[in-house]
C-alpha cells in the first residue's frame, strides 16, 4: 500500500518535471515571438478558411487540400492558448486587435480553440470519407468557431 | 420531466422557423417592422447583450472618447421604456434627434442617420417595437464627463452639424444604388462607425467611410471606401455580399468584435438582394485614401 503510494508520488513528481520543462520550453519563447508566430498562424489559418470555404461553395472537394488546411486548422487550434500567453496583449504595448477578455475569460477562449480543433477534424474525417455532407456541416462548424471566437476575443 | 421534454422538443421545433428571417414585403406591419429594425441595427445597441440583459431592455455600454454612454429601454414598458410614447414622438426621436421632453438626444443615438428614414419604416418599425415584451428596466445615467454632460450644449451641437432631411433618392441611379444608400446611409447607419470624427464628436463627412481610428470601444474601425491599398477596392461585390452574409473576408478571415455583432444581428438578416444593393453602392463611393491601424 505504501509502496503504490510511493510509485504514485514518483509519477506525479516525474509529470511535475516534464510538465515545468514543457512551460519553460514555452516560455523560452519571447512575447515578441509569440506574436509575431500568432499573427502568421493566423494568415495560414484564413488561407486554410479560403481553401475548405471555396471548396465547401462549390461542392467540389478535393481531399488532400481539404485533409491539409484541416491539419493546419487542428495545429493551430491547439497552439493558439499558447500563442495567446500573459503578457502578450496591447497592455504590454502591443499593436494587436486581440482584446483584453483572452485574459479575463480563459477558460471560454480554451473552449472556442477546442471547437476549432473539433470542427477541423470533422473536416478531415469527412473528406477523407468523401462524405460531402459532412465536410459541408464540418465548414459551417469552422466558420462558426471564427464567428464566435472573434466576435468576443477579436477588434472587428 | 416528461412534460419538460416535450416543451423542450416543442422549442426546437419552433427554433428553425422563428430564425426565419423577416420579409420586408409582408403584409405584416410587425414583420415588415422586424425588417427595418434589423436593417437598423437596433438590438445591437439596446440590448446588453455582453452582460446578456434582457432585449431591448437597453443598458448596453458605449464607450467614446467623450465618455461612457448607456443605451436606452426601448420595449414598451410604460415607466422605463417607450410604452407612453405616441408615435410622433417616436419618428421626432428618429428624424430630430428629440426627447418626448423635449431634450436633444446625445449623437451616440445615430439619429443623424435615422434623420432619412421614410415615413412606412418609422411605422412598420413603431410597430414591430410595440410588438415586443415589455421589460421594467430603469435607464443608467450616462458616465460623461463635463461638458459633455451638459445636455443642453446638444441642441447646440445639433445646430451646428445636424442636417433635418428625409432619403432623397437619386433618378439618374439605378434602383439597386438608391437602395444601397438607402440601407447603408439611413437604416444600417454604417458611416456612424466608418466616418473619423471631429472634436466635437461630429462625422467628418468629406472623408464618408474613409475609417476611424477611434471607433466604439476605442477600437479601430476600417476604411470601406474602394481606395486599393487602404480600402476595400480590391473586394468584388461578391466579396462584399459574402462580409455582410457570414461575416468572412475574401483572405478567408473573419470579422469580429463590433462588426461580428453587426452581422450577426444585422447584415445576415437582410435579403440577398438587399446586401447586393449596398455592395453596389459601396463600390461606387469615391475611392479616399486613409489607412487605419489593423492587425
Amino acid at each position: 500500500m505504501s509502496f503504490a503510494f510511493v510509485t504514485r508520488g514518483r509519477i506525479g513528481f516525474a509529470a511535475a518535471a516534464l510538465a515545468a520543462v514543457f512551460a519553460t520550453a514555452a516560455i523560452a519563447q519571447t512575447p515578441e515571438e509569440l506574436v509575431n508566430q500568432r499573427q502568421a498562424g493566423m494568415k495560414e489559418l484564413g488561407a486554410a478558411s479560403k481553401a475548405l470555404n471555396t471548396m465547401a461553395k462549390s461542392g467540389e472537394i478535393n481531399a488532400t487540400e481539404a485533409v491539409k488546411a484541416a491539419n493546419t486548422a487542428a495545429q493551430h487550434a491547439k497552439a493558439m492558448p499558447n500563442w495567446f500567453a500573459k503578457g502578450t496583449g496591447a497592455d504590454a504595448g502591443f499593436k494587436t486587435k486581440a482584446r483584453a477578455e483572452i485574459w479575463s475569460d480563459t477558460d471560454a477562449f480554451s473552449k472556442a480553440a477546442q471547437q476549432l480543433d473539433a470542427a477541423a477534424s470533422q473536416i478531415s474525417t469527412a473528406a477523407q470519407a468523401g462524405d460531402k455532407a459532412g465536410f459541408t456541416a464540418g465548414v459551417d462548424q469552422f466558420n462558426g468557431s471564427c464567428q464566435s471566437c472573434h466576435k468576443a476575443f477579436r477588434a472587428s | 420531466m416528461v412534460r419538460t421534454l416535450s416543451a423542450a422538443a416543442l422549442l426546437g421545433l419552433l427554433g428553425p422557423a422563428s430564425a426565419l428571417a423577416a420579409d420586408p414585403r409582408s403584409a405584416d406591419p410587425v414583420e415588415r417592422g422586424e425588417y427595418v429594425f434589423q436593417a437598423g441595427g437596433c438590438l445591437e445597441c439596446h440590448t446588453d447583450i455582453k452582460g446578456k440583459g434582457p432585449e431591448l431592455a437597453g443598458g448596453r455600454a458605449l464607450e467614446s472618447p467623450f465618455g461612457t454612454f448607456y443605451s436606452p429601454n426601448i420595449t414598451p414598458h410604460a415607466e422605463t421604456g417607450i410604452g407612453r410614447w405616441t408615435p410622433e414622438q417616436f419618428a421626432a426621436a428618429l428624424r430630430h434627434g428629440e426627447r418626448p421632453d423635449g431634450a436633444a438626444y446625445y449623437p451616440a443615438f445615430p439619429y443623424t442617420s435615422y434623420t432619412g428614414m421614410t415615413d412606412a419604416d418609422i411605422a412598420d418599425l413603431w410597430a414591430y417595437l410595440k410588438s415586443r415584451p415589455a421589460v421594467e428596466k430603469a435607464n443608467p445615467e450616462h458616465d460623461l464627463p463635463p461638458p459633455f454632460a451638459w445636455r443642453w450644449t446638444l441642441r447646440v451641437w445639433r445646430g451646428m452639424f445636424f442636417e433635418d432631411a428625409r432619403f432623397a433618392p437619386d433618378p439618374t441611379k439605378p434602383e439597386a444604388w438608391n437602395r444601397g444608400a438607402y440601407l447603408a446611409n439611413v437604416l444600417g447607419h454604417c458611416a456612424e462607425c466608418h466616418t473619423p470624427r471631429n472634436l466635437m464628436g461630429a462625422r467628418d463627412d468629406d472623408m464618408a467611410y474613409a475609417g476611424n481610428a477611434e471607433g466604439p470601444g476605442g477600437e479601430a474601425v476600417p476604411n470601406i471606401t474602394p481606395h486599393p491599398e487602404t480600402g476595400i477596392g480590391n473586394w468584388s461585390e461578391d466579396d462584399i455580399v459574402t462580409l455582410l452574409e457570414m461575416g468572412m473576408t475574401p483572405d478567408g478571415d473573419f470579422v469580429g468584435g463590433e462588426m461580428a455583432l453587426v452581422v450577426e444581428n444585422s447584415t445576415a438578416k437582410l435579403t440577398d438582394e438587399d446586401r447586393r444593393a449596398i455592395a453596389i453602392y459601396l463600390k461606387s463611393l469615391a475611392p479616399l485614401e486613409n489607412a487605419v491601424a489593423s492587425d
